[in-house]
């Protein structure tokens, strides 16, 4: 398990401003799930810890300094899956989900590496598709066949950026249940930006709400999501239930009143 | 079970890639002991493999026929066609573009342009015999180095280095016409007749030089192949992977232009091969460019071999230039491949 201590974060491209002056940590493993409003600054976020974007201010992991350390380290450290919709040439999708050794890997396969693809491609029940070419899959499987390369990364911090929003409601439940799974049997640190409200609440150990660059607020999932902090960070009217099974559930309204002419 | 199934299909693609490459590398074999028999002097392709083995200055009239006149034109075709082929492969996986070749960024305008100089104006670097190649050489290298430059304003992507490619393609280009528009009829001649590109020139010193070149770039190409592996899937997710992105680029793109100088100064322009013989080796052994990388350039070699053999042939005893020959016969190999595949490969 690792500590992510984030202090005095400011990011900004060209003129505009992105994150204004983070301060936060997120301890213990688990899975924080940042949500906010689009333009927030949760991909810029997710992309700063990754040491893609090089914000001011620092990013601790175990009281490193992140952006200190060679891109090679950060990659055994740190997992990354994008949004899908780049095109990968010529590539299978185990050979995709093998990219995900380069940090670890020489220029020969370990059984080791082979090992963690495996388990990685079985993870994700991806097992059908492993011959296929990825380029000819269909936007939901890319999402799976992503997710699993940063798995076989084998990371200590897993950073996902909306990871459902091209899968069904059967593969939403699949890839996050194993996104769970793996960060409760091996400790791993997950962070997650999330659209959809139900789904933060129900998997969120922890939750980060986000606007114009700003923490609103972060804590347990109930505390966070109220009808009236919906209402203040998105501008809708929403209605909130508890169900004993699913837990805690988002029900957008309408926006409110005098947004929509 | 499911858990071997998996690997299955890796492994498998594995020894079938190891396969091909031997296979190329019997092809390449068998075809230089047959371009060594054409000419005027006859020689069986068991012989020019005997006096190959037997080495030079073994004292037969064919041994020297073989080892003086026709293995450096057949090594030169080899090197060429792998340097070529090899940086057509680098510069489409570090572009992340099917249409790159060694000649994408105005590497064959500013070699064009340098062996003009030489030609037409008699200016260069190098006075004597070298004097065309060691100009398309610096010439080659300096366009290098200008993309590079401009690119480098706007941060090292492949939007910048095409675009900064493209200012600098027509920038030589105008230059050379414009020493063409100068130059005398001849001279004129003579710099169309380089830009055709021939292995007529080659000498055993040449092919040394070029030899070296590929000797010294190749193992760095290998050694970054799982590095412009990751590249494949945008300079994030690379970087992500714990890549250097911009250094996997610097790297491929001066090694892919100094191994394409190292082979057009002596020979002129080739084109084609470099953007051809990477598909073409693509749709064979797929996108790993552990196996992509020394196919290509086998394939490369192939290819020139092939059409150099065939355009000392065809209207024989006139020998058609290779840079004319290599279209004629890779293309319709290329469509072939590329209409009969059903797979989204690029």
């Amino acid at each position: 398990m690792v500590t992510i201590t984030v202090n005095n974060l400011n990011f900004s491209y060209q003129s505009t401003r992105i994150l204004h002056d983070l301060t936060f940590e997120i301890k213990s493993g688990g899975i924080t799930c940042l949500v906010g409003p689009n333009g927030s600054g949760k991909t810029t976020l997710i992309r700063c810890i990754d040491t893609i974007l090089r914000p001011i201010g620092t990013i601790l992991i175990d009281g490193r300094n992140i952006h200190d350390m060679g891109r090679r380290a950060v990659a055994e450290m740190i997992g990354y899956v994008p949004q899908t919709g780049a095109r990968i040439a010529a590539a299978t999708v185990f050979d995709v989900v093998m990219m995900g050794r380069t940090p670890h890997m020489g220029w020969r396969s370990t059984d080791e590496d082979l090992r963690y693809v495996e388990e990685a491609i079985r993870l994700l029940n991806i097992e059908e598709l492993v011959d296929r070419e990825y380029n000819e899959l269909s936007g939901g499987q890319q999402q799976r066949v992503l997710i699993a390369r940063a798995i076989a990364q084998n990371p200590r911090v897993l950073l996902l950026d909306e990871p459902t929003n091209s899968l069904d409601i059967h593969h939403q439940l699949e890839a996050l249940s194993t996104i769970q799974r793996l960060s409760k049997e091996t400790g791993i640190t997950v962070i997650m930006a999330v659209h959809d409200l139900t789904i933060a609440a129900r998997y969120a150990d922890h939750l980060m709400m986000l606007k114009d660059g700003r923490i609103v607020g972060i804590g347990e999932p109930e505390d966070l999501i109220t009808e009236e902090r919906i209402r203040e960070v998105y501008q809708v009217e929403s209605r909130i239930f508890m169900d004993p099974e699913a837990g805690l559930i988002v029900t957008p309204l309408r926006p409110v009143a005098g947004l929509i002419p | 079970m499911e858990q071997s199934r998996i690997l299955d299909g890796y492994l498998q693609r594995t020894r079938s890639r190891i396969l091909i490459l031997f296979a190329l590398a019997l092809l390449l074999l068998l075809l230089t002991g047959v371009a060594a028999t054409l000419g005027s002097y006859p020689i069986s392709v068991l012989e020019v493999y005997a006096t190959i083995f037997a080495g030079p200055g073994a004292g037969s009239e064919a041994g020297t026929i073989v080892w003086d006149y026709r293995l450096p034109r057949i090594l030169m075709g080899i090197l060429t066609g792998a340097a070529l082929g090899l940086a057509g492969a680098v510069m489409q996986g570090i572009l992340r573009n099917p249409l790159a070749s060694p000649f994408t960024l105005g590497i064959a305008s500013a070699a064009s342009f340098g062996a003009s100089l030489a030609i037409i104006l008699g200016a260069g670097f190098v006075a004597g015999g070298y004097l065309i190649a060691a100009n398309a050489f610096i010439f080659t290298l300096l366009a290098a180095a200008l993309v590079y430059g401009l690119a480098q304003v706007r941060g090292i992507t492949p939007e910048t280095m095409i675009m900064a490619g493209i200012a600098i393609m027509y920038l030589f280009s105008a230059l050379t016409s414009f020493l063409q528009y100068i130059g005398t009829s001849e001279d004129v001649h003579a710099v169309v007749f380089w830009m055709f590109g021939s292995l007529g020139r080659a000498t055993w010193d040449t092919v040394t030089i070029a030899f070296l070149i590929c000797a010294l770039t190749f193992p760095i190409f290998i050694f970054y192949a799982r590095s412009i592996n990751a590249l494949a899937a945008g300079d994030e997710t690379a970087a992500s992977l714990g890549v250097a992105v911009e250094r996997v680029r610097l790297i491929g793109m001066g090694g892919a232009s100094l191994l394409t100088a190292g082979v057009i100064c002596f020979t002129g322009t080739i084109g084609f091969i470099g953007l051809v013989a990477p598909h073409i080796t693509r749709m064979i052994i797929g996108g790993d460019n552990r196996f992509l990388l020394p196919g290509t350039a086998l394939m490369g070699a192939i290819i020139l071999l092939a059409a150099d053999s065939i355009g000392r042939m065809i209207m024989a005893p006139m020998i058609l230039p290779v840079g004319i020959m290599t279209a004629f016969l890779g293309v319709p190999f290329f469509l072939y491949l590329f209409l009969r595949r059903r797979r989204d490969y690029w």
